[in-house]
């Protein structure tokens, strides 16, 4: 009887985790696309200003600073829920696989996401980074996280399976 | 009854003759008045900028209006009436609608788009209103005109961008640093030019405002018509280091702004941009300071380019503003058209509810025991009758209207019913 009622509570368990993990990991998710189209978009503004050859994108895309701002508050945003996501993950990892640490080619890469917005995001807390070197790195985060969520999808591994 | 405009614009009329025909507000009173007295014109507005004379009118007889009308401008003006006959264009019925509402959105414009004769079309329908001139013709398409240039303003970029080199100027700093509220600027030497563009800045909030010049007295002078704070020319760098806008218009040679100045003051500034507006020729801003990273450096040719660019960007609203005037238009002949029927289709209404409404009381006198319910069936009943009677006669008049020929239906209609003489 304990040891069935034991079974029972840790699949409720990883039910929870599983349905948190993945409301996190969306909501985390949303605000680095956003992340990522106002990095393009401050990209796309600057060089317009710079070259002084002011086309159609001129005059639709928004303010340098404002696009500024918005990749600085999504990330903020974003950051602490991939965070949580990612902590969840590593989690559930534990309870369904007994190891918290694995080497799954999936896992590795959303390691290297949540690095390269952790060093972002200590760069423009602390560092003073902004504008091009901020959204330069934003691509490159968005990059390795879309990398890894179609790795998820479409590879077989342990995350596949 | 026509509805023509006829006049003379920049388009096809050198500035002489134009301004030769400018009838300035008290003389157009009297030609008003003057004109509406020949009987030759129902109605009438007169149209007078320095870009435009126009006259839009109401006649029988629009030939013969036009020619009138012209005379005695020329007469009041003292021009030569053949001069002014050779360039006259003339625009009737749907032509004169669309170019009323063309002219009034600023199509027809000098500089499309700009925004000053939207108010000058209104001052003359409200000088022309006041000699009762006006009548409901030109009423109903000088508020048609009114609705459709605001609607043209604000669903399409029509008026947006600056075609002037210092509102350009502004503009770029606000596709910089997003809202310009407490954002300070230093003005490098004093020019006619850069005081206006700084005006242009401080209008939109930008404070405080720094001026530094060669000439002490000079800057102090524009530091008090600008309400700002004079530097003096030496400690220019630390001015540098606290602002956000550069306007510079020195007379110098050689660039009073180098390089090693700008990359010193970027490195205190944390990231902060630094938009520099370089109107002087020779330019005051060395070339290679606008490499340096969130500095923006736009010289009097860089702000032309802006300008031809924002003069290209109108050009294509431009495009887009046609196509909702000339649904205006159309929606605007439905509507004539509507008026000229309607007093018949009421007159035709009446008619028949006389009849109708007479009709049932002569029966319901002969009815005295009819219960309350039989008397509201017979009302009912009656009532649909001479709805169904009417539904094709009124239909078939709003058709021939739209169709541009309701005179020979409405004449019919009149016999047919009896409805007496138009």
């Amino acid at each position: 009887m304990g040891r069935i009622r034991w079974v029972n509570v840790s699949v409720a368990a990883v039910c929870v985790i599983v349905v948190v993990y993945t409301g996190l990991a969306l909501v985390g998710i949303a605000a680095l696309v956003l992340n990522f189209a106002g990095a393009v978009m401050y990209l796309l503004q600057e060089h317009q200003l710079r070259a002084k050859r002011l086309g159609t994108l001129y005059y639709t895309l928004p303010a340098l600073a404002t696009l500024d701002r918005l990749t600085y508050r999504t990330l903020a945003f974003g950051f602490p829920f991939l965070t949580t996501g990612l902590i969840l993950g590593v989690l559930w990892a534990g309870t369904a696989w007994g190891s918290v640490f694995t080497f799954d080619p999936l896992a590795l890469s959303s390691y290297v996401a949540w690095t390269v917005y952790a060093a972002t995001l200590a760069g423009r807390a602390a560092g003073g980074w902004h504008g091009r070197r901020a959204a330069y790195f934003a691509i490159l985060g968005f990059a390795v996280l879309a990398l890894t969520l179609s790795a998820g999808l479409f590879l077989p591994g342990k995350h596949g399976g | 009854m026509a509805l023509f405009v006829s006049g003379l614009s920049h388009r096809n009329a050198p500035v002489e003759l134009r301004e030769q025909l400018a009838v300035e507000e008290d003389k157009l009173r009297e030609l008003l008045r003057d004109i509406s007295s020949t009987n030759a014109v129902r109605e009438a507005i007169i149209l007078s900028t320095c870009n435009r004379v126009e006259v839009y009118a109401v006649a029988d007889v629009p030939g013969e209006a036009r020619t009138v009308m012209f005379r005695r401008l020329c007469r009041h003006r003292g021009v030569e009436p053949a001069a002014v006959e050779a360039v006259l264009y003339t625009f009737a019925e749907g032509d004169a609608v669309r170019h009323a509402f063309r002219v009034a959105s600023s199509l027809d414009s000098m500089v499309i788009g700009e925004p000053q004769i939207l108010g000058q079309v209104k001052d003359a329908f409200a000088l022309a209103q006041s000699c009762e001139a006006v009548g409901p013709a030109l009423h109903a398409l000088f508020t048609h005109a009114f609705a459709v240039a605001k609607k043209v303003r604000t669903e399409t970029e029509i008026a947006r961008h600056a075609v002037s080199v210092s509102f350009a100027a502004v503009e770029l700093a606000k596709k910089i640093f997003g809202g310009l509220e407490g954002k300070a600027v230093l003005l490098v030497g004093a020019g006619k030019m850069s005081e206006l563009a700084a005006r242009h800045l401080v209008e939109q909030g930008v404070f405080p405002v720094y001026v530094t010049n060669r000439t002490w007295g000079r800057a102090q002078e524009m530091a008090r018509a600008l309400s700002g704070t004079a530097v003096p020319f030496d400690e220019m760098s630390t001015a540098l280091a606290a602002v956000d806008i550069v306007i510079t218009s020195t007379g110098a040679p050689e660039p009073v702004i180098r390089r090693e100045l700008v990359q010193r003051v970027m490195h205190g500034r944390r990231g902060r941009p630094l938009f520099f507006i370089d109107i002087a020729v020779p330019r005051d801003v060395e070339g290679t300071v606008d490499s340096l990273d969130d500095v923006y450096c736009y010289d009097i040719d860089d702000l032309k380019q802006v300008v031809d660019a924002n003069i290209r960007e109108r050009v294509r609203e431009a495009h887009r503003a046609e196509i909702l005037v000339e649904r205006e238009v159309a929606k605007f002949l439905a509507k004539l058209g509507d008026v000229e029927v309607i007093p018949t289709i009421v007159s035709l209404r009446e008619r028949l509810e006389a009849i109708r409404s007479g009709e049932v009381k002569r029966t319901l006198a002969r009815l005295p025991g009819a219960t309350l319910e039989t008397r509201e069936a017979i009302e009912a009943m009656s009532t649909a009758i001479v709805n169904k009677i009417l539904h094709a006669p009124i239909t078939k008049l709003r058709e021939s209207s739209r169709a541009g020929s309701p005179r020979s239906w409405l004449e019919l209609v009149h016999e047919l019913f009896g409805l007496g003489r138009r």
